[in-house]
């Protein structure tokens, strides 16, 4: 008892995998951009 | 030409105030006693899929109406509606949108937050009272009774949190939304991280069959039959917490958008926003509540802790762990109370943005007239012990409204604004191109999804014989619902009046 199945393992990586890939692929695509605005307007100019 | 407004000042900032929005109780509280009432994995299968299918979709809708609002100088739904629907719609139709927009906005952000702010003064209490050891070795349900009845403590615990939420607001969007956020938000996750790690090594503190690992196995089985057995049930309560988790239907989402430039990319910080958010609900969220309390209490009271599982179960389960009790139990209380705040803050603005955009008063004044506002719609909260006034209001406005809210974004963000001109609106300035799949799902699929959740929760109240019920408090928060609808409307038709004619 108190072990975890291997289904329970399965779904519990697929669904943690799930959100650190959502954080990956936004987070990156934001900070690419720069952490400040004005970053993006001067690189425009 | 719109006038002049204030703008964020850090995408950093931003994305950190917008996860703070959606990061709220839902994700500590409200996640983990769902999951265990809906057979743990079993409820996880529709979640994910309403996450896909709804959430995300709504979620880029929602930030489109804004950022498209704020250019024309709008934070407040009732005009930013009138917009869009006018790109379809004659004047007297587009009103018609505008008025049911503003009116839905206002009363979700005025009467959802004037019990939210009392839950987060609670969990403000019970930080002190963990830090005292003052529910130690007594009835933590009676315990629980006993605090929501007695009204110095209620009352100063809500007046301390509603205080801070108006001097918050009052500073700005960047001087204080931008800047607690900023620092709010690492706390909360590095106290939720804290927590985490903590159910992770806990083992077998009582019985040997008690394990935070059987509360992660009940968690993350992937149980067909029960979902099987109970398909309706499972996925409408999947889908009305995707729903409340990301703060969507409340028209705060379009308030904070607003603030972005033209040209902002709403595309990435929308889903970075999202993946914030589903950080701190799937893996923090579920990580903490269910296996400490299967850890300490066992399967079944874990299982059947309901509502109760944040101030009732756990804390019992500190009250186990002796000293280092305290500690946990205080990060416990400060978390909820973090996330509470950060989202409570956004509602509290958005009335501040009506007064500041639709009557021109200064925001320290607009801060000001909020805070009594929240005063007296929060009175009745803090009167009421037996919670059967906050209860109904939260049937009504936390459960039904903002779904209704959800639906009217699609209908109008989406198709009275055209759909291929959403489409364009949306990727305006982005740092990455929505899959073409997701047009479809966002006109088609995700309306479709919430009607589906309109008619399952309408025919579980009727069930439960809601409709029917009476009793005083009822009756005053079915009376107070229909005041602030009322005031929301006529608020949305002379803002829209008065700037569109």
């Amino acid at each position: 008892m108190g072990a975890m199945e291997g289904s329970a393992i399965a779904f519990m990586i697929f669904g943690w995998g799930v959100v650190f890939i959502m954080m990956a692929i936004g987070l990156s695509k934001v900070f690419k951009a720069g952490i400040y605005f004005e970053e993006k307007k001067e690189e425009k100019q | 030409m719109a006038p002049e407004r204030e703008r964020w000042a850090t995408r950093l900032g931003l994305i950190l105030a917008m996860a703070g929005n959606a990061i709220g109780l839902g994700n500590f509280w409200r996640f983990p006693y769902q999951l265990a009432k809906n057979g743990g994995g079993a409820f996880l299968i529709p979640y994910f899929i309403a996450l896909f299918l709804l959430g995300i979709p709504l979620m880029w809708t929602e930030w489109t109406i804004g950022r498209y609002g704020g250019q024309h100088g709008h934070g407040t739904l009732g005009p930013a509606f009138y917009l869009m629907s006018r790109k379809s719609l004659g004047p007297t139709g587009a009103l018609v949108f505008g008025i049911i927009g503003g009116m839905l906005a206002f009363a979700v952000t005025t009467l959802l937050n004037s019990y939210y702010i009392h839950v987060i003064g609670w969990t403000a209490a019970y930080f002190g009272y963990s830090i005292a050891g003052s529910y130690y070795g007594v009835d933590t349900v009676k315990f629980f009774g006993q605090h929501v009845s007695n009204l110095k403590a209620v009352l100063l615990s809500w007046l301390i949190s509603l205080a801070l939420l108006g001097l918050c607001v009052g500073r700005g969007v960047s001087r204080g939304i931008e800047k607690w956020a900023t620092i709010m938000m690492p706390i909360l996750y590095i106290a939720a991280i804290i927590l985490v790690i903590r159910a992770f090594t806990l083992g077998s503190p009582v019985k040997p069959e008690w394990s935070s690992l059987a509360g992660f196995n009940y968690i993350w089985r992937p149980d067909f039959e029960t979902l099987k057995s109970n398909f309706f049930a499972i996925s409408l309560a999947a889908a009305g917490q995707i729903f409340f988790t990301l703060s969507l239907g409340m028209g705060i989402i379009q308030n904070y958008a607003s603030y972005l430039r033209p040209e902002d990319d709403i595309v990435a910080s929308g889903f970075a926003t999202t993946s914030l958010n589903e950080f701190a609900e799937v893996i923090l969220g579920g990580s903490i509540a269910i296996p400490i309390a299967f850890a300490f209490l066992g399967p079944k009271e874990a299982i059947k802790g309901g509502v109760g599982l944040a101030f009732m179960a756990l804390p019992n389960v500190f009250t186990q762990m002796g000293s280092a009790g305290r500690f946990f139990g205080a990060l416990w209380f400060l978390l909820l109370w973090f996330a509470g705040f950060t989202s409570a803050i956004a509602m509290y603005n958005y009335l501040v943005a009506l007064l500041e955009e639709d009557l021109n008063i200064k925001r320290p004044i607009g801060a000001l007239i909020v805070f009594i506002l929240y005063f007296l719609l929060g009175l009745p909260v803090a009167l009421d012990s037996s919670l059967t006034y906050l209860s109904e209001l939260d049937n009504w406005v936390g459960s039904y409204i903002l779904v209704v809210l959800g639906f009217f974004d699609i209908i109008v963000g989406v198709w009275l604004f055209l759909p291929k001109r959403y489409w364009e609106e949306l990727h305006k300035g982005a740092l990455m191109s929505v899959p073409k799949v997701y047009y479809w799902i966002t006109a088609v699929v995700a309306p479709a999804y919430i009607a589906f959740l309109l008619v399952g929760t309408t025919w579980d109240y009727y069930q439960k014989g809601i409709f029917s019920q009476t009793g005083t408090w009822i009756l005053g928060a079915r009376i107070a619902i229909i005041l602030v609808m009322i005031v929301g409307a006529i608020e949305a038709y002379l803002a829209i009046k008065r700037k569109y004619g």
